[in-house]
């Protein structure tokens, strides 16, 4: 396998420190479930709206009816509720408590909401701290801001799931969470990390335990690893969420509200109804229609980047795209492993949008 | 058109740099057959850049069947768009190092002409179509086809070492190994070029070379043919050519041993022609691995789903 580092090839330097947008105007929640409310009631922070999908509200307001917004998913029916900035919550005081699961449970737990297939006894938890892409940078900046919380959790889960240790992935670029890593990694029995190299496609957790190569270890990635506090620590849905937002050469990290209307960041960011934004993954390309899009788990990041406008030729057979895919696929076939990471579509000499012309198929 | 990151390297960068190796093979071809000639009073000036001349013919020649396709397939594409990304130019500079240079020059572009619409117009991708080209070529050719005067006096007297260098009897190309080791060293700044091809073949023709030489067989003579059997040129350049070579790793890795090995028995028989042969052979051996493959994960994916099943 080839491995390619974007980092180094367009000197991308990390970005730290993030802006907060904590007070939309609406929040969006979509109808993918039993409804729990209707037009005009008042809903309280951290209140169950949608049943079956566990949708919670991240502010408190009034529900002004549904609507439609565009998701990762396409276009959605939703429910708009405004925000009343009061976050009021019936939840008076936010417990912190220690992990109540056993260990079967939280192992249960893990399988069912992240997706961990575990067969064997764990002996080590990896703890991806590399963001996807390569202009994305909410893991560092996750990391970065609940740095001794997260050390903290983590030390514990080693402790509930009886395995070794529990390892912290950086790049090396990382140098500042680092640092921060250092100097208090003293205070903790089972953590340490590791400085990976930079190659793309490490971000995702199916490439990370290929690379790894350790059947006797998970690999949780930071937002999961956060999620999952908040779950077990606060016994609460986390509200908020990192968002990238790369407008030309200027990229900024916010903090928002999950349910939040993308087009109130791009109005923070100078990007226009015209500027083509393409979304999660700059190398995939993925356009957006609307710019009234649905801020949920699903996006990571936006990107108004106009550094290729190749036109597509037709293949040479040269097999670059299957030389660099981390998961050894042949990317022309359309495989249901394809983690959609886009190395292909980086490194295609004729610029085929690989993605693009498999839809077309579909 | 579309917004998204890519690499700086292109199809046209790629072709710059096939450009930049089939410019070192032509002027060294211009002082084999032309300069050594025209020291000794065999050719006029013009004689010197005969393979210049072909080389360029190949061009033209490729770039009027470029615009037969774009006049007649009336793609969105502009003309110039078309010419520096498509690969027939490459594809026809290749045929014509194939070849030797004194033959008849009509009768070439002719042919030529017409394997290359038939190239850009059915294409195929298991069979190496360049090397059935040659065939084709060289057989339509062979009465047109003489040595120059160059050649004919040392046709019988050359040492190993004149073989190495390129100067004996053969096509524009192909005959100097020393400077096809160097076009070899400048392809590998292709990111796409299929490395593991000459490599292994190369490495298994040595190996069967070498369990030849311990079965009492003289070695020189061994050299000497694989020297002067084109067996690097279509090594390092017709078998790595992306449009009619294997993707994946294993599989560019059965080619390469496939052609050593096949390449070797049959420059034991046929000298030259041997090494074509090889490739049209293995091109046939990889599409019976590959297709043995498909039908062994077929089978090994029924077997896990039997196995979830109960």
């Amino acid at each position: 396998m080839k491995t390619i580092d974007i980092d180094t090839m367009y000197k991308i330097e990390p970005v730290l420190g993030h802006d907060n947008f904590l007070a939309p105007k609406h929040v969006f929640i979509p109808v993918d479930g039993e409804v729990l409310v209707k037009n005009g009631d008042y809903i309280f922070k951290n209140q169950l709206v949608v049943r079956n999908k566990d949708f919670f509200c991240s502010v408190s307001g009034v529900v002004l009816g549904y609507d439609e917004i565009e998701t990762t998913r396409g276009l959605k029916k939703v429910i708009k509720i405004a925000n009343d900035f009061k976050e009021n919550s019936q939840i008076k005081n936010f417990v912190n408590h220690q992990i109540k699961l056993s260990k079967d449970d939280l192992l249960k737990l893990l399988k069912e909401k992240y997706q961990i297939t575990i067969d064997k006894e764990i002996k080590t938890i990896y703890i991806n701290g590399i963001d996807e892409d390569p202009y994305v940078f909410n893991s560092y900046n996750l990391i970065n801001d609940h740095l001794g919380t997260l050390m903290d959790f983590a030390d514990e889960l080693v402790e509930v799931i009886g395995c070794k240790d529990a390892i912290f992935l950086f790049k090396a670029s990382y140098s500042h969470l680092i640092e921060a890593f250092n100097v208090t990694v003293g205070e903790y029995k089972h953590l340490s990390y590791r400085i990976m190299p930079n190659y793309y496609g490490l971000g995702f957790k199916k490439v990370m335990m290929n690379y790894l190569n350790d059947n006797d270890s998970i690999v949780l990635s930071s937002l999961e690893l956060d999620n999952l506090f908040y779950e077990l620590r606060k016994e609460r849905k986390n509200d908020c969420q990192y968002i990238t937002i790369k407008n030309g050469d200027k990229i900024r990290i916010f903090l928002v509200k999950v349910g939040t209307d993308a087009s109130e960041l791009f109005d923070l960011c100078n990007i226009g109804e015209r500027d083509n934004l393409v979304i999660n993954n700059s190398l995939i390309g993925k356009e957006i229609i609307k710019h009234n899009f649905l801020i949920n788990e699903d996006v990571n990041g936006f990107m108004t980047d106009k550094i290729t406008f190749d036109e597509e030729i037709e293949c040479i057979n040269c097999g670059l795209c299957s030389e660099v895919c981390p998961l050894g696929l042949n990317p022309h076939l359309n495989d249901e492993n394809c983690i959609k990471c886009g190395l292909c579509n980086f490194v295609c000499p004729a610029k085929i949008n690989i993605f693009k012309r498999s839809k077309k198929d579909e | 058109m579309s917004n998204r990151l890519t690499t700086k390297n292109s199809i046209k960068q790629i072709k710059l740099i096939y450009y930049l190796v089939i410019a070192i093979l032509v002027i060294y071809s211009c002082y084999k057959n032309g300069y050594l000639l025209y020291a000794k009073g065999l050719t006029n000036i013009g004689g010197i850049f005969k393979p210049l001349w072909f080389v360029l013919g190949a061009i033209l020649t490729s770039y009027i069947v470029l615009f037969i396709k774009y006049f007649l397939v009336k793609k969105k594409q502009h003309f110039l768009k078309l010419v520096t990304t498509d690969w027939l130019d490459i594809a026809a500079c290749l045929i014509t190092l194939m070849m030797p240079v004194n033959m008849n020059a009509l009768i070439y572009f002719s042919v030529l002409f017409i394997i290359l619409l038939g190239m850009n117009f059915f294409r195929v991708k298991e069979i190496n179509v360049l090397a059935i080209a040659r065939f084709i070529l060289l057989y339509l050719a062979t009465k047109y086809i003489f040595l120059n005067d160059y050649e004919a006096t040392i046709a019988t007297s050359y040492k190993t070492l004149d073989l190495f260098l390129g100067r004996a009897i053969g096509g524009m190309g192909t005959i100097s190994t020393f400077f096809l080791i160097i076009c070899f060293f400048i392809l590998l700044f292709i990111p796409a070029y299929k490395k593991e091809i000459p490599i292994y073949a190369n490495f298994s023709y040595a190996l069967m070379l070498f369990f030849y030489c311990i079965m009492g067989h003289s070695y020189i003579s061994l050299i000497k043919d694989f020297l002067n059997s084109d067996f690097v040129f279509m090594s390092i350049l017709i078998a790595t050519i992306p449009q009619y070579s294997p993707v994946k790793e294993e599989d560019k890795i059965v080619m390469g041993v496939c052609l050593g090995i096949v390449g070797f028995i049959s420059n034991l028989f046929i000298l030259r022609e041997g090494s074509y042969i090889a490739l049209l052979i293995s091109n046939m051996i990889l599409y019976f691995f590959q297709w043995m493959r498909k039908k062994w994960t077929r089978r090994e994916n029924m077997a896990i789903m039997r196995q979830e099943e109960n």
